[in-house]
């Protein structure tokens, strides 16, 4: 394996695992204030197919990542509303929006079915800083990573930096504190959950506009799931996410190199799903005794009045 | 003006009744309005999707294949969910069975008798469901991983391990290399009620079995007590000497072996052979989280939702041929009613007030 | 020109009625009582207060201003703010966060000196001492309270409302706080302060109002209170003291802890090596503010928690077992008894029927279940027999036990671990928020089963039921048992000092 390759593969993880990063920096959001959003996958894929149809009509990706940045907020606001305001629960919710948004996209995508776009996000090589071996590959690549990129370094400034963000962890660890202290709590939680389903959108839409570059069934493929993962591994962290999401981009990139090699396509097709469970697994072993375990609040609809009864 | 919630004396229970009827009337109100731009007028809408699959055979055919799978998985749900925990991985414990019965099937007896590998194929298609939960329950039971996402994984991989079987080791000889295996021989093909009816109907009856024997499990075992305990607070039960460990593994690998069954069903019932998955269930084990849901995870009304639901697909497929609607729209009316029932559960225990100002 | 203005305050409940047309008025730089037994009222009122309920009828005036909160920041507006029986406080975060959390004034970027020079400042005005940078799980409950009224002051407070806040203090802890709230008086701020205690309100107030089930009893003068007249406002009527114990004869030695070293969830160690005896027919009572090792020793004693060193013994059958990692269910055969400290975390489980839960002890055993199947006509007609003799109000044994109240729920608790004669009983602070006849009954269950020759540990952050109760006293600190004594010879300052670690 010479150098080139491995900077080709590299490449190849960081553009695969760029719609895991934006997927789960939302949710890192999302469940930071309390909001568990198990519609990421549903989201992912109505993202992606909205994001198609707007850039086979239009040959913009600019309208076709707002598309599909508006269709997720869109989703997401749904869940938000039945979990926050109608505190339904999330599991439920979730898995209803994933199955809506899997059926939407399939709906949506049947008569492209087959189609293809061209390309239209262009790599844009950073002078100098390109030519790296190997590292090179990070400034090797098209807009929206460099968005992303962007993105890891403002949200975890915001999240842990700021008011704001410190506000929104306070809403996912003790919504009856931050609820005394005069914080609209669902507010929070509701903004929360429809940016991240914008994030996810967004993050569906790199596959169809980017990776694949045409529509077929079931293009995410259970993505959304791994970025799910990813939030946990990540420990709801968006730099750790960074990391999480091209490793498993890495695996991404590394399956389909391996099949040069003979290695049966399905079995190789394992690996990605394992492998999340090995370092699901690991991650939550790793957790025991440590203080932050996750946004003590998450899951659990916040009700001010029975609250208060058990004082 | 401020909107609060106003707690209810006590659990409304004509209102637990009526959500699944409330659920359902949201579901195809929204349904029709999405129909719209598909040229699908109400009434036609209802008729398709309720009456339309009572008046061909082929019709009540496919609402009982439906409900077969549906109540088999939801039944197992039930267990799972009763105890907390949220299996997601019906699908692919479904698809263990289907793989265990073609294996039983084309290569471990190809040449029994039916007396022999017709059972054979429902134990170990029930061995091989439960196994498939076993490990996503061994992982929550000793570190409490989420179940949720190692369930869903486990589909994915029981997916792959599907297509690398039939594309690969199994795919049939005698079959123009399509990516299915061969036909099962006739021992292996489950017997139906008749040439216009092709139910399964063993595999109905081992659903019914299994949904009276959940009900007395629940409600009259020791094992079942322990379960619903462990459920509702798990702390305690531990305290008062309930095994996590037993409890989850026990109610996993029953919840997988349910499901497993089903897979025999679909696949030595209906195709007789191993092909795509998405073939032999179309979500079946997604769906059953709403038979589950929609029977409040009672297991007796179970087989009034399963049917409910199976009613539901066949009328969907029915719109699908008369007016070119995808079948993705099933996912959609599925999600719709589970969307519905989260949304409605509030109104169990709570009232909304609107309080003016002054 | 009042403080503030109550008309009509009316709330209702499921079921009952919480304050029942309440009108009061209070004026700047006063103490004001609400005292009641647990149960009256004076929570629901406060809620209301600070905007967290809204009341069914009834108008409130603020500095003659009406008013009409929609959350506590409309409230905090008005310079009301409260600090409430248990911490709001998020414990993962600092302090300093705590404090200025959901504060505008603290910037965008965090955290602001600005802000930080306030809350200083404020600090030393009041002698509200503590460190900006710790971390609230590592805040003792009287620095925890320091805090919430630290919150209360940055935003302005001018009318101060302290929810049972002697809760968890020692003696000492408690004057340093009545020092506090003097302090406010004086500089024309109003305090509104709640307790059930009649001493604490006697010695503190200026003006008393006395809440009896939802209704405003009456309000009087502080030269005109005295105990009769506050007990018979709270109460309806006299109040015996509570059986007096019979002298048992004290036997043998039922159990044993022997330098017992226990971690707590933080890795640290909470118990450091204890050592306890506990005779068959006496009450060791544990005095100590919560947050010393009581968790810890519970759930050691329970078995849901290893320990590190040291041995747990129990006397059975006149042979002395080490049990100390025995599980927890054979140890409820050998003859425990649990009354958890967290009623609805531990003490049931919630969707199960209110007879699924009474049985969750002998559900495996004969008559109960046969082999693996459950007898459900003789549960049914025991559970019947349980709820009639302990008076669970409840319609019927398959109702879900999540509906009922506190009172009942304990209720199920105490027919269920206390209606046989239990060897060794560890009751963890049994009478929490309950009415006074609820309380009244679980003491004197407690002292039934002493009377038989139960070997009890009771373990409590209200001293007088521990002074109470207990034959003897041990006070635990810091995780160290730091002094026992005979409760007839006790003298109470000293254990107050001790509780607070012995420092003045």
């Amino acid at each position: 394996m010479d150098l080139d390759t491995i900077t080709v593969l590299l490449s190849i993880a960081i553009e695969m695992g760029t719609p895991l990063l934006l997927a789960s920096l939302g949710e890192i959001y999302a469940e930071r204030a309390g909001v568990l959003n198990l519609g990421v996958e549903g989201i992912m894929s109505v993202g992606a197919v909205t994001g198609f149809v707007i850039a086979y009509t239009t040959n913009s990706a600019l309208l076709a990542i707002i598309g599909a940045a508006v269709v997720g907020a869109m989703l997401a606001a749904i869940h938000g509303f039945v979990t926050v305001y109608l505190r339904g629960n999330q599991i439920i919710s979730g898995l209803a929006i994933t199955m809506m948004g899997l059926g939407i996209s399939s709906l949506i995508g049947l008569p492209f079915i087959g189609e293809k776009i061209p390309i239209l996000l262009y790599e844009i090589p950073i002078p100098l800083l390109a030519d790296i071996p190997i590292i090179g590959a990070f400034f090797n690549q098209d807009a929206i990573v460099y968005l992303s990129y962007a993105l890891t370094v403002i949200l975890w400034f915001i999240l842990f930096k700021t008011r704001i963000g410190y506000e929104l962890r306070a809403v996912g660890e003790s919504p009856i504190v931050a609820d005394t202290a005069g914080i609209n709590v669902n507010l929070v939680r509701f903004l929360a959950t429809i940016f991240g389903g914008a994030l996810a959108g967004i993050g569906g839409s790199y596959y169809s506009l980017v990776i694949m570059k045409m529509w077929i069934e079931n293009l995410t493929l259970g993505k959304g799931w791994i970025a799910l993962a990813l939030v946990i591994l990540a420990l709801w962290n968006p730099l750790k996410a960074l990391a999480g999401a091209y490793l498993f981009g890495f695996i991404d990139a590394l399956t389909i190199h391996l099949q040069i090699y003979g290695f049966n396509v399905y079995i190789l097709g394992i690996f990605p799903y394992a492998i999340t469970i090995i370092v699901l697994t690991l991650s939550v072993i790793r957790l025991k005794g440590r203080e932050f375990i996750g946004p003590s609040a998450l899951g659990k609809p916040y009700i001010r009045e029975e609250e208060a009864l058990h004082g | 003006m401020r909107i609060i919630l106003q707690k209810k004396e006590e659990e409304d229970e004509f209102y637990i009744y009526m959500r699944p009827l409330i659920s359902l009337t949201i579901s195809i109100i929204i349904l029709g309005i999405l129909l719209i731009p598909y040229g699908v007028n109400p009434v036609e809408l209802i008729i398709s999707l309720f009456i339309e699959p009572f008046l061909t055979l082929y019709g009540i055919t496919n609402i009982f294949l439906r409900t077969i799978p549906l109540l088999l998985c939801g039944i197992g749900l039930i267990i799972a969910f009763k105890a907390r925990l949220w299996n997601i991985g019906a699908e692919g414990q479904l698809l263990m069975g289907a793989v265990a019965a073609t294996w039983v099937a084309l290569f471990l007896i190809p040449n029994g008798s039916p007396f022999i590998v017709i059972p054979l194929m429902y134990i170990l298609g029930f061995l091989f469901g439960g196994l498939w939960a076993l490990l996503p329950a061994y992982l929550k039971a000793k570190w409490q991983v989420n179940e949720v996402l190692t369930t869903l994984m486990m589909n994915y991989i029981a997916m792959q391990i599907v297509y690398y079987l039939i594309f690969g080791p199994w795919r049939g000889k005698k079959v123009y290399n399509y990516p299915i295996t061969d036909i099962f021989p006739e021992s292996a093909q489950l017997p139906v009620i008749s040439a216009r009816y092709p139910i399964h109907y063993t595999t109905l009856i081992l659903a019914l079995i299994s949904a009276l024997g959940v009900y007395f499990l629940l409600t009259r075992t020791k094992i079942g007590y322990e379960l619903k305990t462990y459920g509702s607070n798990p702390e305690m039960a531990k305290v008062y000497g309930i095994s996590p460990m037993k409890v989850i593994l026990f109610s996993m690998f029953l919840s997988g072996g349910l499901a497993g069954i089903a897979g025999v069903g679909e696949v030595a019932g209906i195709h007789h052979m191993l092909r795509y998955p998405d073939k032999i269930s179309s979500g079946y084990g997604y769906t059953a989280i709403l038979v589950a849901w929609l029977a409040n995870l009672n297991p007796i009304t179970a087989i009034l939702s399963s049917l409910l639901l199976g009613l539901l697909i066949t009328g969907t497929r029915f719109l699908q041929t008369t007016h070119q609607i995808p079948f993705g729209i099933v996912k959609v009316i599925i999600g719709l009613m589970l969307l519905s029932l989260a949304a409605t559960e509030l109104f169990l225990r709570y009232r909304i007030r609107i309080i003016k100002e002054g | 020109m009042f403080a503030l203005k109550l008309i009509n305050i009316t709330k209702r409940f499921p079921g009952v009625i919480a304050n029942d047309h309440i009108s009061l008025e209070i004026y700047p730089g006063e103490i004001f009582t609400i005292l009641g037994e647990n149960g009256a009222g004076k929570t629901t009122l406060m809620n209301i207060i600070f905007g967290i309920y809204t009341p069914d009828e009834g108008e409130i005036y603020v500095y003659g201003k009406k008013v009409f909160f929609k959350s506590p920041k409309d409230a905090y507006k008005y310079g009301i703010a409260m600090v409430s029986q248990t911490p709001k406080l998020i414990k993962s975060m600092s302090v300093l966060e705590n404090i200025i959390l959901g504060l505008k004034e603290a910037g965008i970027i965090l955290p602001i000196k600005k802000i930080r020079k306030k809350v200083e400042e404020i600090i030393e005005r009041y002698g509200l001492h503590i460190n900006l940078d710790a971390k609230v799980w590592q805040l003792s409950a009287s620095e925890q309270k320091r805090v919430e009224i630290l919150k209360a002051l940055i935003r302005g407070a001018r009318i101060l409302i302290l929810d049972e806040p002697t809760t968890s203090l020692s003696p000492i802890e408690k004057r340093r706080l009545f020092e506090f709230m003097r302090r406010m008086k004086e500089e024309g701020n109003t305090i509104l302060f709640i307790t059930h205690k009649l001493s604490e309100a006697l010695e503190v107030s200026d003006r008393i109002a006395v809440l009896r089930k939802g209704k405003l009893v009456g309000v009087v003068n502080k030269d005109e209170a005295t105990p009769d007249m506050l007990t018979m406002m709270m109460f309806g009527k006299r109040i015996a003291g509570f059986n007096g114990k019979e002298e048992t004869e004290r036997k043998e030695t039922v159990l044993i802890i022997k330098d017992l070293f226990v971690k707590n969830d933080m890795g640290e160690i909470a118990l450091k090596g204890i050592s306890l005896e506990v005779k068959a027919g006496e009450i060791l009572g544990i005095a100590g503010v919560a947050g010393n090792g009581q968790k810890e020793l519970i759930e050691v004693l329970m078995g849901i928690r290893r320990a590190e060193k040291g041995e747990i013994l129990f006397r059975i059958n006149g042979k002395v077992e080490e049990i100390t990692n025995l599980k927890p269910k054979k140890r409820l055969s050998l003859g425990f008894g649990i009354i958890p400290e967290d009623r609805i975390k531990h003490g049931i489980a919630p969707d199960l029927s209110v007879a699924e839960n009474l049985i969750i002890r002998y559900y495996d055993r004969r008559p109960f279940s046969n082999w693996i199947l459950l007898n459900r006509d003789y549960i049914m007609e025991w559970a019947k027999r349980m709820i009639e003799k302990y008076k669970i109000a409840t319609p019927s044994p398959e109702k879900t036990a999540k509906f009922l109240s506190g009172g009942n729920i304990q209720r199920i608790i105490i027919a269920r671990e206390l209606d046989s004669f239990r060897r060794f009983i560890i009751a963890a602070y049994p009478t929490f928020g309950l009415d006074v006849e609820s309380t009244r009954f679980v003491r004197n269950k407690l002292l039934e089963q002493r009377n038989k020759g139960a070997a009890i540990i009771l373990i409590s952050e209200d001293l007088d039921e521990i002074l109470e109760l207990s034959d003897r006293i041990a006070v635990i600190y810091e995780g160290e048992i730091k002094g026992i004594f005979d409760a007839k010879e006790v003298d109470v300052e000293e254990i107050a000092k001790l509780m607070i670690g012995g420092a003045n």
